[in-house]
């Protein structure tokens, strides 16, 4: 009996350590919280839902390590393009505590249009995307977006840094 | 009975430990990701440098990079501390050259992938980075005026410059053009300095074109130091096209050390694609060593690259500042985070570049390992990014981690790039 147990124990940690092999290798802290999920949605109002942020990236999905671009709708609670509205973007990880390394630059096109240029993503990661809103006479609001940059969605290698277009 | 059941028990024990003895299994997902490390592709195009694919430009590059007439003692060359024998470093902690620096030598494998030169990124073309080494008082303390002299004096030299950038201007006139002189902001008073800041706007342009000119070469030949496909390569063209002779190019061990990289040590994050670089900035948290001051690594290296001459927004490139390329320039910032970081290495051919960190800390892969398994959360100065994380790293997870890093060393460079050539033109 002695060796029977011994024998199932020996089952029980070879079984045990094979197991995990596949969850062991899922970074943790490179995914969104749960909470988080929600800011996937790439249309989101701002924190007091005074303004309505919907963004597209170009390219599309955004590209690792790549400056890349985002197209902005902004609009106000009742879905009125806001056209003189003052707009700043920055992005961060906020799992790894740093942001990016690059400052975009807002352009304003008209009909609640804006183009924001110069965003680069040097991690693959969870990623958040901030645009502080303010039209004129209205308080600033911050609209929150998050996503995932996999890196094993990556279909080129992230080196073609050089010379964009 | 019991007997029968200890044989299933023992059965059962023995075939769930066979696949990990024998293979490691890989997911889709780790698949994938093994895809982004490799093959290493050429090097990015430099539209900065017109002559980077120049073949001359290369050979003369190749002559200049060994030459030590380039230094202020006529003893030092680009190859003291990037000795191709050395893994293109030094193998010292810190730079050696007229002085004692107080950084690492950086290896120059696949220096043409990166996006910013240096620790600190404070140069941004690797034609306009050369001349800093060249010129700095603890490394090569070579001159501008010097070295365009030289190039202007030598009948070989010159020779083979016309061969590429055409007719040499005319130095001669020691009042204009002195025999020695560069700009040195920090000894304002050097004979070397006066000289260079007595010279007209115009003159001083015509001999920083030159030098510029002796950086495109410089780039052109070190854009062949290029890494050769490493057993990791091999194993990793194996297990996509499902050739198991390939895969065994990868020890079963250092195949365990990549599904860590990969995976739950999550070195991937920053040691990104086929260079594994991200080709940017980090505080990792590294304690201050030493009494020296402080080094601020990229925040200093941002303030630097802003009043740098040789970038590819300024007068020698060979793109307009609003060419795509200087977007990296355009859209730059400098903010507080950037206290304490330096540049993610390169990990092609780590095993041949000890020691390791900006300062050279570390003699030891090992000791490396051993610090991203406990990382140390007392940095020098700034404030040390989460991306690091007590990964709870076994010995055995560091001997596979090593095992792995080991595998990315490929075959040495012919002979025929790694020496100086007769005479600097073919």
């Amino acid at each position: 009996m002695q060796y029977l147990t011994l024998a199932l124990c020996s089952a029980m940690v070879a079984l045990g350590t094979l197991s995990p092999v596949w969850a062991q290798n899922t970074p943790n802290h490179n995914r969104p919280k749960p909470v988080n999920v929600d800011r996937e949605n790439r249309s989101q109002f701002s924190a007091k839902k005074a303004y309505r942020v919907i963004y597209t990236p170009v390219p599309d999905p955004i590209p690792l390590n790549k400056h890349f671009t985002l197209k902005l709708v902004v609009q106000d609670a009742n879905n009125r393009p806001i056209d003189n509205a003052k707009i700043v973007v920055d992005a961060g990880m906020p799992e790894h505590n740093h942001g990016m390394n690059v400052k975009p630059v807002v352009k304003a096109l008209g009909k609640g249009l804006f183009e924001v240029k110069g965003l680069l993503f040097h991690m693959g990661g969870y990623w958040e995307i901030y645009v502080d809103v303010q039209a004129p006479g209205k308080p600033k609001e911050r609209a929150t977006f998050g996503l995932t940059l996999k890196l094993e969605d990556q279909k080129q290698p992230a080196m073609d840094h050089s010379h964009h277009h | 009975m019991h007997r029968l059941l200890f044989w299933i028990a023992f059965g059962l024990s023995a075939a769930a430990c066979q696949p990990a003895q024998d293979e490691v299994r890989w997911t889709p997902q780790q698949e994938a990701l093994i895809r982004t490390l490799s093959p290493l592709p050429s090097p990015p195009v430099d539209p900065a440098n017109r002559y980077a694919q120049h073949p001359k430009a290369r050979h003369l590059g190749q002559y200049l990079f060994f030459e030590p007439r380039l230094s202020g003692n006529g003893k030092f060359s680009c190859a003291s501390c990037h000795n191709p024998a050395l893994g293109w470093s030094d193998g010292k902690a810190q730079a050696v050259g007229l002085k004692t620096g107080t950084r690492n030598s950086p290896t120059l494998w696949n220096v043409a992938h990166q996006r910013w030169l240096f620790w600190d990124g404070r140069s941004d073309t690797l034609w306009g980075q050369a001349l800093q080494p060249l010129e700095s008082t603890l490394e090569m303390d070579g001159d501008r005026l010097k070295v365009a002299h030289l190039i202007g004096s030598d009948p070989a030299l010159r020779s083979a410059y016309e061969h590429i950038f055409g007719r040499f201007p005319d130095l001669r006139d020691r009042q204009r053009f002195p025999s020695s002189g560069k700009p040195m902001p920090d000894q304002l008073q050097d004979p070397r300095h006066l000289a260079w800041s007595q010279m007209a706007p115009v003159d001083q342009h015509v001999v920083n074109q030159v030098v510029a000119n002796v950086g495109k070469t410089l780039e052109a030949y070190q854009r062949q130091i290029v890494s050769r496909p490493a057993p990791f390569d091999t194993f990793a063209e194996g297990l996509q096209t499902q050739d198991k002779a390939k895969q065994v190019a990868l020890s079963l061990e250092a195949q365990k050390g990549l599904r860590i990289f990969i995976g739950r040590g999550q070195c991937i994050l920053c040691h990104t694609g086929p260079v594994m670089s991200d080709f940017e900035f980090h505080n990792i948290g590294l304690p201050k060593v030493g009494k020296g001051p402080v080094d601020m690594g990229r925040f200093d290296g941002i303030t630097a690259l802003r009043t740098e001459l040789f970038t590819g927004a300024g007068p020698f490139s060979d793109v307009p500042p609003d060419h795509a390329r200087n977007d990296k320039l355009l859209y730059l910032t400098q903010q507080e985070n950037n206290h304490g970081e330096f540049k993610t290495p390169t990990l092609r051919n780590i095993a041949q570049t000890a020691p390791y960190m900006h300062d050279g800390r570390f003699a030891s892969l090992e000791q490396v390992l051993a610090f991203y398994a406990a990382p140390a959360n007392a940095p020098a100065v700034g404030r040390r990014e989460d991306t690091l994380q007590d990964l709870k790293l076994s010995a055995e997870d560091l001997l596979q981690l090593k095992a792995f890093l080991e595998s990315l060393s490929g075959p040495t460079l012919p002979a025929s790039l790694t020496q100086q050539p007769p005479a600097p033109a073919p």
